[in-house]
Protein backbone atom coordinates (compact mmCIF):
# COMPACT_ATOMS: atom_id res chain seq x y z
CA UNK A 1 0.00 0.00 0.00
CA UNK A 2 1.10 3.41 -0.69
CA UNK A 3 0.12 6.67 -1.06
CA UNK A 4 0.33 6.38 -4.82
CA UNK A 5 -2.67 3.88 -4.93
CA UNK A 6 -4.49 5.07 -2.30
CA UNK A 7 -4.34 8.87 -3.68
CA UNK A 8 -5.41 6.97 -7.70
CA UNK A 9 -8.02 5.24 -5.24
CA UNK A 10 -10.07 8.44 -3.77
CA UNK A 11 -9.42 10.40 -7.09
CA UNK A 12 -11.80 8.22 -8.90
CA UNK A 13 -14.44 9.34 -6.16
CA UNK A 14 -13.56 12.58 -6.45
CA UNK A 15 -14.16 12.59 -10.48
CA UNK A 16 -10.42 12.69 -10.61
CA UNK A 17 -10.10 16.31 -9.39
CA UNK A 18 -6.97 17.23 -7.78
CA UNK A 19 -7.88 19.72 -5.21
CA UNK A 20 -11.04 17.20 -3.82
CA UNK A 21 -8.86 14.47 -4.07
CA UNK A 22 -6.41 15.94 -1.20
CA UNK A 23 -9.55 17.45 0.53
CA UNK A 24 -10.77 14.10 1.17
CA UNK A 25 -7.47 12.13 1.88
CA UNK A 26 -6.76 15.04 4.74
CA UNK A 27 -10.84 14.30 6.32
CA UNK A 28 -9.71 10.39 5.89
CA UNK A 29 -6.58 11.33 7.85
CA UNK A 30 -8.57 12.96 10.74
CA UNK A 31 -10.86 10.25 11.22
CA UNK A 32 -8.45 7.38 10.94
CA UNK A 33 -6.72 9.17 13.56
CA UNK A 34 -9.51 9.81 16.00
CA UNK A 35 -10.77 6.01 15.06
CA UNK A 36 -7.22 4.83 15.96
CA UNK A 37 -7.26 6.98 19.55
CA UNK A 38 -10.94 4.95 19.83
CA UNK A 39 -9.57 1.69 19.23
CA UNK A 40 -6.33 2.05 21.50
CA UNK A 41 -8.71 2.23 24.59
CA UNK A 42 -10.84 -0.49 23.85
CA UNK A 43 -10.43 -4.48 24.02
CA UNK A 44 -11.90 -6.91 22.59
CA UNK A 45 -12.67 -8.37 25.74
CA UNK A 46 -14.66 -5.75 26.67
CA UNK A 47 -15.60 -3.66 23.79
CA UNK A 48 -17.01 -5.88 21.05
CA UNK A 49 -20.07 -3.56 20.36
CA UNK A 50 -17.58 -0.37 19.97
CA UNK A 51 -15.43 -1.98 17.96
CA UNK A 52 -18.63 -3.23 15.64
CA UNK A 53 -19.95 0.50 15.52
CA UNK A 54 -16.55 2.13 14.77
CA UNK A 55 -15.95 -0.83 12.06
CA UNK A 56 -19.59 -0.11 10.71
CA UNK A 57 -18.23 4.02 10.19
CA UNK A 58 -14.60 2.44 8.73
CA UNK A 59 -16.43 0.37 5.89
CA UNK A 60 -16.90 3.19 3.48
CA UNK A 61 -13.42 4.57 4.03
CA UNK A 62 -11.65 1.28 3.26
CA UNK A 63 -13.42 0.39 0.29
CA UNK A 64 -12.61 3.77 -1.52
CA UNK A 65 -8.81 3.51 -0.17
CA UNK A 66 -8.81 -0.22 -2.16
CA UNK A 67 -7.53 -1.64 0.98
CA UNK A 68 -8.96 -5.33 0.34
CA UNK A 69 -7.17 -6.96 3.42
CA UNK A 70 -8.50 -4.20 5.75
CA UNK A 71 -12.13 -4.32 4.35
CA UNK A 72 -12.49 -8.76 5.25
CA UNK A 73 -11.25 -7.61 8.53
CA UNK A 74 -13.57 -5.19 8.76
CA UNK A 75 -16.15 -6.61 8.26
CA UNK A 76 -15.31 -9.23 10.60
CA UNK A 77 -15.06 -6.97 13.15
CA UNK A 78 -18.39 -5.11 11.87
CA UNK A 79 -20.07 -8.20 12.21
CA UNK A 80 -18.88 -9.90 15.32
CA UNK A 81 -18.25 -13.21 12.37
CA UNK A 82 -16.27 -14.80 14.75
CA UNK A 83 -17.48 -18.33 14.19
CA UNK A 84 -14.48 -20.46 13.57
CA UNK A 85 -12.39 -18.43 15.88
CA UNK A 86 -11.57 -18.44 19.58
CA UNK A 87 -10.47 -15.66 21.71
CA UNK A 88 -6.54 -15.77 21.00
CA UNK A 89 -7.27 -15.77 17.24
CA UNK A 90 -9.93 -12.42 17.74
CA UNK A 91 -7.72 -10.74 19.77
CA UNK A 92 -4.68 -11.53 17.18
CA UNK A 93 -7.42 -9.96 14.57
CA UNK A 94 -8.13 -6.95 16.47
CA UNK A 95 -4.37 -5.91 17.33
CA UNK A 96 -3.74 -6.38 13.94
CA UNK A 97 -6.52 -4.64 12.70
CA UNK A 98 -4.88 -1.40 15.04
CA UNK A 99 -1.37 -1.94 13.30
CA UNK A 100 -3.21 -1.70 10.05
CA UNK A 101 -4.90 1.59 10.53
CA UNK A 102 -2.19 3.12 11.77
CA UNK A 103 0.42 2.19 8.87
CA UNK A 104 -2.84 3.36 7.03
CA UNK A 105 -2.48 6.79 8.96
CA UNK A 106 1.24 6.42 8.48
CA UNK A 107 1.37 6.55 4.60
CA UNK A 108 -1.47 9.26 4.53
CA UNK A 109 0.74 11.31 6.50
CA UNK A 110 3.97 10.84 4.11
CA UNK B 1 -30.08 21.40 -17.77
CA UNK B 2 -32.63 23.39 -15.71
CA UNK B 3 -32.54 27.01 -15.49
CA UNK B 4 -31.19 28.89 -12.47
CA UNK B 5 -34.54 28.96 -10.15
CA UNK B 6 -35.47 25.11 -10.49
CA UNK B 7 -32.03 24.59 -8.44
CA UNK B 8 -32.23 22.14 -5.42
CA UNK B 9 -31.75 23.19 -2.23
CA UNK B 10 -29.84 20.26 -0.16
CA UNK B 11 -28.60 18.84 2.40
CA UNK B 12 -26.84 16.06 4.00
CA UNK B 13 -27.69 14.16 7.20
CA UNK B 14 -25.21 11.54 8.27
CA UNK B 15 -22.81 10.60 11.37
CA UNK B 16 -19.38 9.89 9.40
CA UNK B 17 -17.34 12.76 8.45
CA UNK B 18 -15.90 11.18 5.22
CA UNK B 19 -19.03 10.47 3.89
CA UNK B 20 -20.19 13.74 3.99
CA UNK B 21 -17.01 15.43 2.69
CA UNK B 22 -17.32 13.27 -0.17
CA UNK B 23 -20.83 14.05 -0.92
CA UNK B 24 -19.95 17.49 -0.54
CA UNK B 25 -17.09 16.98 -3.58
CA UNK B 26 -19.88 16.10 -5.51
CA UNK B 27 -22.64 17.83 -4.90
CA UNK B 28 -20.40 21.03 -5.39
CA UNK B 29 -19.62 19.97 -8.95
CA UNK B 30 -23.38 19.03 -10.02
CA UNK B 31 -25.36 22.01 -11.24
CA UNK B 32 -28.89 21.11 -10.65
CA UNK B 33 -27.46 21.19 -6.73
CA UNK B 34 -27.19 24.14 -4.19
CA UNK B 35 -26.06 22.50 -0.44
CA UNK B 36 -26.96 23.96 2.40
CA UNK B 37 -24.63 21.92 4.83
CA UNK B 38 -25.17 18.76 6.78
CA UNK B 39 -26.46 17.07 10.34
CA UNK B 40 -25.23 14.61 11.96
CA UNK B 41 -27.89 13.53 13.66
CA UNK B 42 -31.76 12.66 13.22
CA UNK B 43 -32.72 15.52 15.77
CA UNK B 44 -30.38 17.74 14.97
CA UNK B 45 -31.84 18.02 11.25
CA UNK B 46 -35.65 17.92 12.71
CA UNK B 47 -34.80 20.97 14.59
CA UNK B 48 -33.32 23.09 12.06
CA UNK B 49 -35.73 22.28 9.07
CA UNK B 50 -38.12 24.97 11.04
CA UNK B 51 -35.96 27.51 9.29
CA UNK B 52 -34.70 25.76 5.66
CA UNK B 53 -36.51 25.48 2.81
CA UNK B 54 -34.94 22.21 1.61
CA UNK B 55 -35.98 20.28 -1.42
CA UNK B 56 -33.94 16.95 -1.14
CA UNK B 57 -32.09 15.51 1.61
CA UNK B 58 -29.35 12.64 1.43
CA UNK B 59 -30.05 10.52 4.37
CA UNK B 60 -28.14 8.29 5.63
CA UNK B 61 -29.85 5.09 6.98
CA UNK B 62 -27.95 3.69 9.91
CA UNK B 63 -27.41 5.97 12.49
CA UNK B 64 -26.99 6.44 16.49
CA UNK B 65 -30.18 7.29 18.18
CA UNK B 66 -32.40 8.00 15.34
CA UNK B 67 -32.13 5.82 11.61
CA UNK B 68 -32.75 7.48 8.86
CA UNK B 69 -36.56 6.32 8.10
CA UNK B 70 -36.96 7.52 11.73
CA UNK B 71 -36.58 10.81 10.53
CA UNK B 72 -38.47 10.49 7.52
CA UNK B 73 -41.19 9.78 9.78
CA UNK B 74 -40.91 13.26 11.60
CA UNK B 75 -40.55 15.38 8.68
CA UNK B 76 -44.42 17.13 8.49
CA UNK B 77 -43.32 18.55 4.87
CA UNK B 78 -41.29 16.20 3.21
CA UNK B 79 -38.60 17.06 0.48
CA UNK B 80 -37.21 14.61 -1.58
CA UNK B 81 -35.29 11.33 0.11
CA UNK B 82 -32.02 9.72 -1.74
CA UNK B 83 -31.21 7.58 1.32
CA UNK B 84 -27.22 6.76 1.46
CA UNK B 85 -26.16 3.45 3.12
CA UNK B 86 -22.65 0.91 3.22
CA UNK B 87 -25.05 -1.63 3.09
CA UNK B 88 -27.70 -2.60 0.57
CA UNK B 89 -30.13 -5.07 2.27
CA UNK B 90 -32.62 -1.50 3.26
CA UNK B 91 -33.05 -0.58 -0.58
CA UNK B 92 -36.04 -2.44 -0.43
CA UNK B 93 -37.40 -0.74 2.60
CA UNK B 94 -36.25 2.52 0.82
CA UNK B 95 -37.64 2.34 -2.27
CA UNK B 96 -40.83 0.97 -0.61
CA UNK B 97 -40.87 4.64 1.43
CA UNK B 98 -40.81 8.06 -0.22
CA UNK B 99 -37.31 7.80 -1.31
CA UNK B 100 -36.54 8.88 -4.87
CA UNK B 101 -33.50 7.03 -4.93
CA UNK B 102 -30.98 4.82 -2.36
CA UNK B 103 -26.97 5.19 -2.95
CA UNK B 104 -24.63 3.01 -2.18
CA UNK B 105 -21.71 4.01 -0.27
CA UNK B 106 -19.06 4.72 -1.05
CA UNK B 107 -20.98 6.51 -3.79
CA UNK B 108 -19.81 6.08 -7.32
CA UNK B 109 -19.60 9.70 -9.14
CA UNK B 110 -21.41 8.93 -11.86
CA UNK B 111 -23.98 6.68 -10.31
CA UNK B 112 -24.65 9.88 -8.39
CA UNK B 113 -25.07 12.32 -11.33
CA UNK B 114 -27.46 9.75 -13.19
CA UNK B 115 -29.81 10.03 -9.65
CA UNK B 116 -29.57 13.80 -9.41
CA UNK B 117 -30.20 13.81 -13.24
CA UNK B 118 -33.17 11.69 -13.01
CA UNK B 119 -34.77 13.26 -9.98
CA UNK B 120 -34.14 16.86 -11.58
CA UNK B 121 -35.98 15.44 -14.84
CA UNK B 122 -38.60 14.13 -12.85
CA UNK B 123 -39.26 17.25 -11.30
CA UNK B 124 -39.47 19.33 -13.88
CA UNK B 125 -41.84 17.50 -14.89
CA UNK B 126 -44.37 17.39 -11.75
CA UNK B 127 -43.71 21.31 -12.47
CA UNK B 128 -44.94 21.64 -16.11
CA UNK B 129 -47.92 19.01 -15.34
CA UNK B 130 -48.82 21.18 -12.51
CA UNK B 131 -51.39 23.38 -13.81
CA UNK B 132 -51.12 27.50 -13.11
CA UNK B 133 -54.25 29.13 -13.03
CA UNK B 134 -55.39 32.94 -12.35
CA UNK B 135 -57.46 31.49 -9.51
CA UNK B 136 -58.20 28.56 -7.35
CA UNK B 137 -61.11 27.83 -4.95
CA UNK B 138 -60.58 26.97 -1.32
CA UNK B 139 -63.19 25.11 0.61
CA UNK B 140 -65.06 28.27 3.15
CA UNK B 141 -67.54 25.55 5.78
CA UNK B 142 -69.94 24.75 3.07
CA UNK B 143 -68.90 27.09 0.27
CA UNK B 144 -66.40 26.66 -2.12
CA UNK B 145 -64.57 30.44 -2.62
CA UNK B 146 -62.95 31.68 -5.08
CA UNK B 147 -59.37 33.23 -4.56
CA UNK B 148 -57.58 34.86 -7.21
CA UNK B 149 -53.99 34.79 -7.13
CA UNK B 150 -53.33 38.58 -7.66
CA UNK B 151 -54.99 39.21 -4.50
CA UNK B 152 -52.70 37.14 -2.35
CA UNK B 153 -50.46 39.33 -0.16
CA UNK B 154 -48.89 36.11 1.46
CA UNK B 155 -49.80 32.63 2.74
CA UNK B 156 -48.29 30.96 5.94
CA UNK B 157 -47.97 27.24 6.76
CA UNK B 158 -50.05 26.54 10.01
CA UNK B 159 -49.56 22.63 10.77
CA UNK B 160 -51.31 20.79 8.22
CA UNK B 161 -53.07 23.89 7.28
CA UNK B 162 -52.47 27.10 4.95
CA UNK B 163 -53.80 30.14 6.14
CA UNK B 164 -54.02 32.74 2.61
CA UNK B 165 -54.11 36.61 3.32
CA UNK B 166 -55.89 38.82 0.66
CA UNK B 167 -55.89 42.64 0.86
CA UNK B 168 -59.47 42.13 2.69
CA UNK B 169 -59.86 38.41 3.74
CA UNK B 170 -57.81 35.37 5.07
CA UNK B 171 -58.93 31.55 4.23
CA UNK B 172 -57.76 28.85 6.17
CA UNK B 173 -57.80 25.01 4.33
CA UNK B 174 -56.31 22.15 4.35
CA UNK B 175 -53.13 22.02 2.36
CA UNK B 176 -49.61 22.23 1.94
CA UNK B 177 -47.48 25.10 1.11
CA UNK B 178 -45.15 22.34 -0.93
CA UNK B 179 -49.07 21.82 -3.36
CA UNK B 180 -50.13 25.54 -2.77
CA UNK B 181 -46.44 26.74 -4.37
CA UNK B 182 -46.66 24.01 -7.43
CA UNK B 183 -50.26 26.05 -8.36
CA UNK B 184 -48.80 29.70 -7.88
CA UNK B 185 -46.81 31.91 -10.62
CA UNK B 186 -43.17 31.72 -9.69
CA UNK B 187 -43.02 34.79 -11.59
CA UNK B 188 -45.26 36.45 -8.02
CA UNK B 189 -44.56 33.97 -5.55
CA UNK B 190 -41.79 32.58 -3.92
CA UNK B 191 -41.29 30.38 -0.78
CA UNK B 192 -39.22 32.91 1.56
CA UNK B 193 -39.46 30.78 4.57
CA UNK B 194 -40.30 27.05 5.47
CA UNK B 195 -43.66 28.66 6.77
CA UNK B 196 -44.37 31.94 4.21
CA UNK B 197 -45.16 32.03 0.51
CA UNK B 198 -45.17 35.77 -0.53
CA UNK B 199 -46.46 37.68 -3.61
CA UNK B 200 -43.57 39.95 -5.00
CA UNK B 201 -45.95 42.84 -5.82
CA UNK B 202 -47.50 43.16 -2.23
CA UNK B 203 -43.82 43.68 -0.62
CA UNK B 204 -43.49 47.24 0.86
CA UNK B 205 -40.18 47.01 1.79
CA UNK B 206 -36.97 44.55 2.75
CA UNK B 207 -35.09 45.02 5.83
CA UNK B 208 -32.52 42.42 6.44
CA UNK B 209 -34.14 39.13 6.81
CA UNK B 210 -37.43 40.80 7.10
CA UNK B 211 -40.50 41.56 4.65
CA UNK B 212 -43.00 43.87 5.37
CA UNK B 213 -45.98 43.72 3.68
CA UNK B 214 -49.33 44.96 4.70
CA UNK B 215 -49.80 44.47 8.09
CA UNK B 216 -47.37 41.70 8.79
CA UNK B 217 -43.67 40.98 8.44
CA UNK B 218 -42.86 37.90 7.33
CA UNK B 219 -38.90 36.25 7.91
CA UNK B 220 -36.83 35.16 5.07
CA UNK B 221 -34.64 31.69 5.77
CA UNK B 222 -31.18 32.32 5.41
CA UNK B 223 -30.89 29.92 2.64
CA UNK B 224 -33.08 31.64 0.85
CA UNK B 225 -31.67 35.24 0.99
CA UNK B 226 -29.50 35.56 -2.14
CA UNK B 227 -31.96 33.76 -4.21
CA UNK B 228 -34.78 36.23 -2.81
CA UNK B 229 -32.82 38.85 -3.45
CA UNK B 230 -32.25 38.09 -7.32
CA UNK B 231 -35.56 37.04 -7.67
CA UNK B 232 -36.87 40.67 -6.34
CA UNK B 233 -34.31 42.80 -9.26
CA UNK B 234 -32.67 44.82 -6.69
CA UNK B 235 -30.92 47.88 -8.69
Amino acid sequence: MTYQYIYQNISHFCGKDDISTKALIEIIKISLSESLIELQGYSMGNNRVEVSNLAHKLKTTFIMLGDAELVKKNNILNNCAFENMNETQINILYEDYVKSIFNLTVILDS
Amino acid sequence: MLSKNKVMNCIIVDDDIVSIKHLEIMISKNPYLNYLGHFISGKDVINALDDLVVDLIFLDVEMPEMSGFEVLQHLKDKPSIIFISSKKEYAADAFSSIASDYLVKPIQPDRFTNAIKLLADKKKISDDESTIHDSFFVKDKNRLVQIFVNDIIYIEAISDYVQVFTENKKYLFLASLKNLEKRLPHINFKRVHRSFIVNKYKIIEVDENVISVKDKNIPISRSNKAEFMNWINVI
